[in-house]
């Protein structure tokens, strides 16, 4: 017997027929991907489940704001505010509008955060995680009290929810948020029938309630940014001393780089942008050695020799080239990869 | 300047939906004037206004660290953005939290600084500007009018672009961040001068393009050009002869001869035989050597015309000292040389044209370099006696007999010497350009001890 009845498999036929031309490039993304990382069948699932509660999340703020505004009980609105569950998410997906390669990169780094996490959890526990943000809050510093308090706050919003992969709307960039919102709010007009204009309005208000100061991102920037500023402490930061927000966004800050790119640089084979980097900031080999091993999945191992064996000055070299704008690396990138081979199709 | 991290309250500011800094409070301010700047004017710190115009584009409130930086202090801060949800104009809320100010360490601080002084010398202006090729801060060359009501406008609302090159290339160099070399533009206001511009590209901390800085000359094939309206009718050549006509007109292509030729030295554009980069670098110093008899010339010709007068500028001569020993830091670096200048700390403030005045201090520690054993050290300290306020260079040279030493002060007198890159002017102009500002310039010296020489200028009561 079928698993659908011959409604359902009319429809689904049209949508096949509708989606054939996409099946090659699917497979040959399979097949033939541009990169060495490894995406999991776990990573794959929590991106999606992210993607759902976070366009959950910006479809409920929608809402609410609109029946606030309005004074309005409408039905369909109170039941997409209260649904965990994205309602356009089909929508924009058949639309092709969440295939970009910002929402795309934002996805990914959320994920890979997600197992770095589990990966710690499993050398320490969250006690601790928390604890070592909680000792700065007694520091000399207001700033640096104020900052860490921001930053724990910030944490707790995301563990509130452990079932699955918590999606703050603060935590995504806002450049990709903006063009996401209003995405969902195209996506909203034609499920709910909601007026246009009265709709530009409610996502115009939702917009202006968003406040990046409050993201785990940017606490634990800023965060760090005052304690590196402040730090007479020559030792490196550590993923188990700082935990993992605080450690990427420190990390970043003595790199010169975005902490998005540290988290990328973790999903590699044997994490090798990461070791290349440690080296380029003269960590000595012995915490660059226990950071690794915090870090990895335990397939790996760093050893001293091969760490002090880098190059310093070349990994200083690479180091810097990173820190160049992404559209500039992209296109080098591109154009070395013309040249590689010419009569490539 | 504020003590490191010593600002526990935020710093606040409004900025209206035109870009205009509304309301500020006083470190704001300060800074926004710093980076040339007006009060109620489009706000100057190109780092707060890009934040400020992105905030304003998404509509959404902004959280981000952002690093300003003027003269020789850099500024950490963490700026957030509030928008009022309630303004229909949209107006930003401004919230600037741990604002603090240290000395910059990094070498481009110190060679933007020095880069400036560079300029100031040689009587170029020039230009800063954001990521969106605006006006952040403008100063034009000699003392031409112009920069405070420019702030804010776009650089191609300011100049047409005259041809061969058009808008397009320059925006084309502009999006690949390449730098700007030889562009000629046109005021589209004012005099509508021609000016020569030169860019290039700044990138901030963290690897983003922020702008662009440009060097402005002015065109020798200006119309306008006030030498060729001096001319006699049926004359070629006027007879401000170096500064206006022949000076500028040999300055640029000597400029390509030895941008060139140190390109080729340097072995930049690839391998080069041993042999060929040491003639190119030959190339280069008799290109510099011929450059600053231009300039030497251009100089002698001016402060010998009837009409020459000089700015009374309110100067410090301690800051100056700085300036000058920047200058030639990496010449003094080239022969193991230190050069000692009084505490930064200290002030002694003097009436004087501060481009003459550093003009002369460079001489002086030029000189001192030319003619100090490697490995020696010049010392340089401040005094004020009698209502004049002095400055000293002192060097540990072969020293000048007696007999000779107001010899030196003379045109081309060269003492014998030959071969080092001089052109015998030198303490010449200086010593005019010393008395044109109401001072004087004199050698105390004994052979076998060095010699000091002392500028002194009218001094200046500190307010």
């Amino acid at each position: 017997m079928l698993k659908y009845g011959q409604r359902d498999m009319v429809q689904r036929a049209g949508d096949a027929a509708a989606a054939e031309a996409g099946i090659a490039s699917d497979f040959a993304a399979l097949l033939f991907p541009k990169s060495d990382v490894r995406i999991s069948d776990r990573m794959l699932s929590n991106g999606r489940q992210y993607l759902n509660v976070l366009l959950a999340e910006i479809e409920s703020h929608i809402c609410r704001i609109a029946l606030k505004l309005n004074e309005s009980e409408n039905e369909i609105l109170i039941a997409i505010e209260q649904d965990r569950d994205s309602q356009t998410l089909p929508i924009l997906d058949k639309a092709g509008l969440l295939k970009k390669a910002d929402i795309a990169e934002h996805l990914f780094v959320q994920v890979q955060a997600a197992e770095l996490a589990a990966r710690l959890l499993h050398k320490t526990s969250q006690d601790q995680l928390e604890a070592t943000l909680t000792k700065y809050l007694d520091h000399d510093k207001p700033a640096v009290a104020n900052a860490a308090m921001g930053l724990l706050v910030a944490q707790s919003r995301s563990l509130a929810n452990n079932s699955q992969m918590a999606a703050d709307i603060s935590d995504v960039p806002a450049e990709t948020l903006f063009s996401l919102v209003w995405a969902v709010s195209a996506g909203l007009s034609q499920i709910t029938g909601m007026r246009e204009k009265e709709l530009r309005i409610v996502t115009e208000r939702m917009l202006g309630e968003i406040d990046e100061s409050t993201s785990i991102t940017r606490c634990s920037q800023r965060l760090a940014q005052l304690l590196e500023r402040d730090s007479d402490d020559d030792s490196f930061p550590h993923p188990i001393a700082d935990g993992l927000t605080l450690f990427v966004a420190r990390m970043a800050h003595k790199a010169a780089l975005g902490p998005d790119q540290i988290i990328k640089f973790t999903a590699q084979p044997e994490m090798a942008q990461l070791v290349v980097a440690m080296r380029a900031l003269d960590v000595s080999s012995h915490d660059a050695v226990s950071i690794f091993a915090a870090l990895d999945n335990g397939d790996n191992i760093l050893t001293p020799a091969t760490y002090n064996g880098i190059d310093r000055d070349k990994a200083a070299a690479l180091l810097s080239d990173w820190s160049a704008p992404v559209a500039f690396q992209r296109a080098k990138r591109l154009m070395s990869e013309e040249n590689s081979d010419p009569f490539a199709g | 300047m504020t003590e490191r991290g010593d600002l526990a309250e935020p710093v606040r500011g409004r900025i209206d939906a035109n870009g205009l800094l509304v309301e500020a409070d006083a470190i704001l301010l300060r800074l926004q004037l710093n980076c040339g700047g007006q009060e109620s004017g489009p706000l100057a710190v190109p780092q707060l206004a890009d934040l400020c115009r992105l905030s304003q584009r998404l509509g959404m409130n902004l959280s981000r660290p952002v690093q300003a930086a003027y003269d020789d202090y850099t500024i950490d801060m963490w700026a957030e953005t509030r928008i009022d949800l309630d303004d229909e104009n949209r107006a930003i809320r401004l919230v600037i939290k741990d604002w603090s100010e240290y000395p910059t360490a990094a070498m481009d601080r110190v060679e933007d600084a020095r880069e400036r002084d560079f300029d100031q010398l040689k009587g170029r202006g020039s230009i800063r500007t954001d990521s969106a090729l605006r006006v952040v801060s403008m100063r034009l060359p000699g003392a031409l009018p112009g920069g405070e009501s420019e702030i804010g406008q776009a650089l191609l609302d300011i100049f047409d672009v005259i041809p061969p090159s058009g808008h397009s290339k320059l925006l084309e160099a502009v999006a690949e961040r390449q730098p700007i070399r030889g562009q000629r533009v046109r005021q589209k206001h004012q005099d509508q001068y021609l000016f020569h511009l030169e860019g290039q590209p700044l990138i901030d901390n963290l690897g983003h393009f922020s702008g662009y800085r440009f060097m402005v000359e002015r065109d020798d094939q200006d119309v306008d050009n006030p030498a060729l309206e001096e001319m006699e009718p049926g004359k070629l050549i006027s007879q401000n002869l170096f500064g206006s006509q022949l000076g500028p007109a040999l300055r640029q292509p000597l400029g390509k001869i030895i941008a060139n030729a140190e390109t080729i030295g340097s072995k930049l554009e690839g391998p080069l035989r041993g042999d060929y980069a040491s003639y190119a670098k030959d190339i280069a110093s008799a290109g510099r050597h011929l450059l600053d008899l231009v300039n030497d010339l251009s100089d002698l010709e001016a402060i010998q015309r009837p009409g020459f007068s000089v700015a009374e500028d309110d100067i410090d001569l301690v800051d100056l000292a700085h300036r000058s020993a920047g200058l030639l830091a990496v010449k003094a670096a080239d022969h193991q040389m230190r050069i000692d200048v009084p505490d930064k700390e200290l002030e002694q403030p003097a009436q004087g044209e501060f481009r003459r005045t550093l003009q002369i201090l460079v001489n002086l520690i030029g000189n001192a370099i030319r003619y100090s054993p490697d490995g020696s050290v010049i010392k340089i300290r401040t005094t004020e006696k009698d209502g004049q306020a002095a400055i000293t260079v002192s060097d540990q040279g072969d020293g000048i007999a007696v007999e000779d030493q107001d010899r030196i002060f003379e045109k081309f007198e060269r003492l014998g010497r030959s071969g080092d890159g001089g052109s015998g002017l030198g303490l010449f102009i200086s010593r005019r350009l010393a008395n044109a500002m109401g001072g004087s310039l004199t050698v105390a010296s004994s052979p076998g001890q060095g010699a000091t020489f002392t500028l002194t200028l009218p001094a200046r009561d500190l307010d």
